[in-house]
């Protein structure tokens, strides 16, 4: 690593920056002294450490990447408001530490009023949460508030770096300063301020510190409450926090000699601390243990630069465009550290972006059209791009600037096709894509055998090769330019399809949700855009809202291993097993969702959906918004959709390729050998009467333990959405296999545990809930290790 | 060293950042215009220090100061459960024994009448200089963030909690009459909001509240309107003071310091630009000769002069400053660990004038 950028690629760094100091103009500068070097030891593979870290910094770095892919649940703290579950939901791609498909954007809403003032909604920094519980505790959708006039899309942004980011001189961010454009070359650039410190961080620039940064997130998407870290603590982080200087100016002269110039950089951090957050959910604040909190923001700090590609000649004819467009004005190639320059690209000022990227929002000293200038570092897997995600490609994002970077984009845009391949070479170089992925899967990351995720045993070479691009399909994320949208809940099928593995089931934060009007009659009506509530609208588009009154219910991703197991049980089986009107007199009452086709539907939490292909139709509609060709005849998709993008939006070779990835995905293996003593309670309970281990029929070697009807599960007073002839009540016994890999559990996640969830049974289960509650420890235990084995 | 700044170009940090901008001119088109023109003259800098005989910092944050003279100062703060209030005799600070309470956040009188509000819609009223108290009925358990006393007769008390929900904000603005409180409605405003901060007059015929996201209020001895804020304004406004009608004072901000300044009746933005780069501001003082002391986070302590002018102070000290107030020999500024977890430090410097 040390020397890396020696040579050429460091002699034609400072080549640009030599060509931006003449774009100047000042007549009076002194010489310039030699430059500074890159800094040493700060990149890594995105998602790595950097090599300077201490073995202590590493070992933190660990405890804070577990804080950082911890699902946090309600009764750690989660809510009540919510997006998501887990900081890396937000920082999953293209590994931890990065940014996030168009499935975790977000909102921020607010009000514009006739003097020109804008006031954010809510009290969490503006951000409309998609998960909220209503004034009796009930699961909601948080309404924006009644003035809101303003709507944002947020799309993730990356933490490579950030650490980095924190140290540079503020001197050198305000070099670049010229909100009068006196050197006239079109730029003006202006920073914001956060309590008196120059803004670095946030899509306008709006934060100084990496610990405010963290706590707001987690207290805006999550709802976990947090304390500043102690005097003590910051003075431990890998970017010196402590304010233990009385006055900015003079303690950065004065300091300078003894720390090497890190006093600025402890000020910085310094500002971090804020009051204490609370909030009104049960769980005593602060929800976040402080040395969570510590490791968290550790993690963060010690996340490495991307590591820049070896220059080739493409990629120096693109540097060389880049500057000459105009683009490095912003997107300033390097800013001094106290460890050296940082070679982030951006000036992390302010710019004018346009009109047509303006998004309403003012932050200090930014208005709607005004964006930081994004680093530029590892850009290549950081996309979507823009604040909103609305660039899929490194194209599209610099043919969308406008504003300030209007004249760099039309200088893009004149340039031949050669020109403009090698600017994109030129980006791509900056670091980054040795991990790239259009989804989550990487290069060289087959499907696995044998395990959860794998294909079933009998396929040929051939077939695992269609396996493996099937399970491409179903992981790549799609852009709105794609189709996506124009309301949508995952961009991708992996969005909501990845717990533990691809293919499995979805968190907490994707729940899918339902919602309808029931009158006064029971008769119940759906909104004209059908049940399914999605979270997302496409940029521009405004979100769906649940209407007062209306019912509103979440449902959880169900886990997809094993569905062609399912799908390959006979129709004769499971309408055996009906007993509509319990003839029998068990209590148990399976009825089978007949659709009006006169076919039986299987999947689905109300077995709506009768086949794979149809349930491909089904995600591919309510859950992306994409379009498939009507010549495949799949009844649930749809064909043609109201946004400007050309139908059919998604192939139909697509559309084969997930079917048969679907088809042949393995159901979840045991883990260990199901103990027979569980199993005989599980039968004794009368658990089996539901979920029955296997309909004949089943492909021999498997046990779903469902009989894929429909069961009252709850009491005379829960009501959901319907789906055809299910009622808001009943609902699909869920296959129980590889359940130690599907909680929360129950429709709506509503059980943190399989106990909580064996406690959750009514209705139809009530008996064999009051029998498994009758148990004795141990029995109850050994149910659950039963459970946790299938 | 001093540092000053107008209100039109910011002088950042001049020498150093001199400096450094030589250092780093390879680095991007700075420029040429940049924060190095020499300040015209402006007056000495002054340190804030903490007094020899100052309050027990134990005793939780210093959350206000006022008195009627030099040798008379209260101040009230305490812990969120246990309010705590000091008096200062000329010589040193000695605590008052309260009656039990939470956290009071702020001290006004007139005439022999001293006034204390703080959280729980606490109120408090003393006839004999702090030596016994009274408790006086708000009809809210609101937190009071305010209170301003014309004369034994005239007391105004605000407050309200931006913790809660916005579909449970109710900013509390109350009047005394007889020996009690009571709920004056809000005028007609463009906006809701949490909570009114704080409340100042030069006389019962002007007086000005001022609370969260720019709400700016006043009372022209009739009935109180929303004053709009040229440009508009959704900073929180946190404290407000004036001497006399002439020059009235607004500072607010979280984040980034905010000031408005009303001079001959007008309203306006003060070093609008400058006060922006600058910490959220928590408290104000206006001493006669217009000059407004600002305080807030991180121990920002501010000097605007009427014509915008900032000269800033050092204080020593990151932890924040909620309140200032002025009496004719010096000025005292007090806080505390306010931006972090209970159990709180109280602070209090002061300067001399």
């Amino acid at each position: 690593m040390r020397g890396q950028l020696r040579g050429r690629n460091l002699a034609t760094l400072f080549g640009l920056l030599a060509v931006a100091v003449a774009a100047s103009g000042c007549d009076d500068e002194p010489a310039a002294p030699a430059p500074q070097a890159i800094a040493e030891g700060i990149f890594a593979t995105p998602g790595q450490i950097r090599p300077s870290a201490t073995a202590e910094q590493r070992a933190t770095f660990e405890r804070g990447e577990a804080v950082a892919i911890r699902r946090f649940t309600p009764s750690e703290g989660l809510g009540p408001d919510f997006n998501v579950t887990f900081c890396a939901a937000c920082h999953e791609k293209p590994v931890f530490g990065g940014a996030a498909a168009h499935y975790r954007n977000f909102l921020l809403r607010g009000q514009t009023l006739a003097d020109g003032s804008f006031l954010f909604g809510g009290r969490r920094g503006g951000v409309l949460a998609t998960f909220g519980k209503d004034a009796q505790g009930a699961p909601t959708r948080p309404h924006p508030d009644a003035g809101d006039d303003t709507f944002a899309v947020r799309n993730p942004i990356p933490f490579f770096g950030v650490g980095l980011i924190a140290e540079i001189d503020e001197a050198a961010i305000l070099a670049n300063v010229d909100p009068d454009d006196a050197n006239g070359d079109g730029i003006r650039g202006r920073p914001n301020y956060d309590k008196g410190f120059v803004g670095r961080f946030g899509m306008k620039s709006q934060t100084v510190s990496i610990e405010g940064f963290i706590r707001g997130p987690l207290n805006n998407h999550l709802g976990l409450t947090s304390n500043p870290l102690s005097p003590e603590l910051q003075a431990a982080l890998p970017v010196p926090s402590v304010a233990e200087v009385r006055d900015f100016l003079e303690a950065a002269e004065g300091l300078t000699a003894q720390t090497g110039g890190l006093a600025q950089a402890r000020f910085h951090q310094a500002a971090a601390p804020a009051a204490p957050l609370t909030d009104d959910d049960d769980v005593a604040d602060p929800e976040l243990a402080e040395a969570d909190l510590y490791d968290l923001v550790s993690w963060a700090m010690l996340l490495g630069a991307p590591k820049p590609a070896e220059p080739t000649a493409e990629t120096e004819a693109g540097r060389a465009h880049f500057s000459e467009f105009g683009c490095a004005a912003c997107h300033v190639p390097a800013l001094s550290s106290p460890r050296g320059l940082i070679p982030l690209y951006s000036d992390l000022l302010l710019h004018d972006m346009g009109d047509a990227n303006a998004d309403g929002i003012f932050m200090g000293l930014a208005g709607p059209n005004d964006f930081r200038t994004a680093p530029l570092w590892g850009i290549g897997v950081a996309g979507p791009y823009l604040h909103d995600g609305s660039a899929f490609t490194l194209e599209a994002a610099v043919e969308a600037h406008g504003g300030e970077g209007a004249a760099s984009r039309q200088a893009f845009l004149a340039a031949s096709d050669e020109a403009r391949s090698q600017v994109v070479a030129f980006l791509l170089s900056l670091g980054g894509t040795e991990v790239a992925t259009e989804g989550l899967l990487h290069a060289g990351s087959p499907p696995p055998t044998g395990e959860a995720g794998a294909p079933l045993p009998d396929l040929d070479d051939a077939g695992k090769a269609r396996f493996e691009a099937g399970r491409r399909r179903f992981d790549r994320d799609h852009g709105f330019e794609e189709g996506v949208g124009p309301h949508f809940n995952g961009d991708s099928c992996r969005a909501c399809h990845f717990d533990p593995v691809i293919g499995g089931s979805g968190p907490l934060d994707l729940n899918v949700a339902r919602t309808g009007l029931y009158n006064a009659e029971g008769g119940f009506t759906a909104p004209s855009f059908g049940t399914v509530l999605p979270r997302h609208p496409v940029p521009g588009v405004i979100r769906h809202e649940c209407e007062t009154d209306a019912v509103f219910e979440l449902r959880q991703s169900l886990s997809l291993l094993g569905i062609g197991v399912l799908a390959g049980i006979p129709d004769e089986s499971i309408l055996a097993a009906a007993d509509p009107t319990d003839l029998d007199g068990d209590g148990i009452a399976g009825v089978a969702q007949m659709l009006p086709d006169g076919r039986l539907g299987r999947f689905g939490w109300k077995a709506q959906v009768v086949n794979i292909p149809d349930f491909v139709g089904d995600a591919l509609r309510f859950e992306l918004g994409l379009t498939i060709p009507a010549e495949l005849g799949i009844t649930t998709a749809i064909t043609a959709d109201d946004d400007a993008i050309l139908d059919p939006e998604f192939p139909a070779e697509g559309v084969a390729e997930l079917t048969f990835f679907l088809q042949n995905l393995a159901p979840p293996p045991h883990a260990g050998t199901p103990d027979p003593a569980g199993r005989a309670i599980f039968e004794q309970l009368g658990c089996a009467a539901c979920h029955i281990p296997a309909l004949p029929g089943t492909r021999p070697g498997y046990e779903p333990f469902t009989d894929l009807l429909l069961h009252r599960m709850y009491d005379d007073t829960h009501q959901g959405v319907p789906d055809g002839v299910a009622d808001g009540a009943q609902y699909r016994t869920p296959p129980l296999w590889g359940i130690r890999f599907t909680g929360p559990y129950l429709h709506d996640g509503r059980a943190e545990t399989l106990s909580a969830a064996l406690d959750g049974h009514g209705g139809e289960a009530t008996a064999s809930r009051e029998a498994w509650q009758a148990l004795s420890a141990s029995d109850r235990e050994r149910l659950l290790d039963f459970l946790k084995a299938i | 060293m001093a540092f000053a700044e107008s209100s039109g170009r910011g002088r950042f940090g001049a020498r150093w950042a001199a400096r450094l901008l030589i250092g780093l001119s390879a680095l991007a088109p700075a420029a040429c215009d940049d924060a190095a023109t020499p300040s015209e003259e402006v007056p000495t800098e002054r340190t804030w220090t903490a007094p020899a005989a100052g309050p027990d910092a134990r005793l939780g944050l210093c959350m206000s100061v006022w008195g009627p003279g030099p040798d008379t100062l209260y101040a009230v703060g305490g812990q969120p459960q246990a309010g705590a209030a000091w008096r200062f005799d000329g010589t040193a600070w000695q605590p008052l024994t309260l009656p039990d309470g939470p956290l009071l956040n702020w001290v006004h009188g007139a005439g022999d009448v001293l006034w204390m509000v703080g959280d729980g819609g606490r109120a408090l009223r003393s006839r004999d200089g702090g030596a016994s108290f009274e408790a006086v009925p708000t009809g809210t358990d609101q937190p009071l963030w305010g209170v301003w006393a014309a004369n034994d007769a005239t007391v105004w008390a605000v407050g309200g909690d931006a913790r809660t929900a916005p579909d449970d904000w109710a900013p509390v603005l109350l009047k005394l009459t007889a020996d009690a409180f009571e709920t004056v409605p809000l005028p007609t405003l463009d906006r809701t909001f949490a909570a009114i901060y704080k409340v100042w007059g030069s006389g019962p015929d002007d007086v000005i509240a001022v609370g969260a996201r720019g709400v700016l209020l006043h009372y022209d001895g009739t009935a109180w309107a929303q004053v709009p804020v040229p440009g508009g304004l959704s900073d929180d406004l946190i404290s407000v003071w004036g001497q006399g009608a002439e020059r009235v004072v607004v500072a607010g901000g979280r984040n980034n310091g905010v000031a408005l300044a009303r001079e001959a009746g007008i309203w306006r933005r003060a070093a609008a630009d400058a006060l922006s780069k600058r910490p959220g501001l928590n408290g104000v003082w206006v001493a006669p000769d217009g000059t407004a002391t600002l305080v807030g986070v991180r121990g920002a302590a501010i000097r605007l002069l009427p014509d915008d002018t900032l000269i800033r102070d050092r204080t020593d000290t990151s932890l924040v400053l909620h309140a200032v107030f002025g009496v004719a020999d010096r000025e005292v500024a007090v806080g505390g660990s306010l931006d972090s977890s209970p159990p709180w430090t109280g602070l209090m410097l002061e300067v001399a004038r």
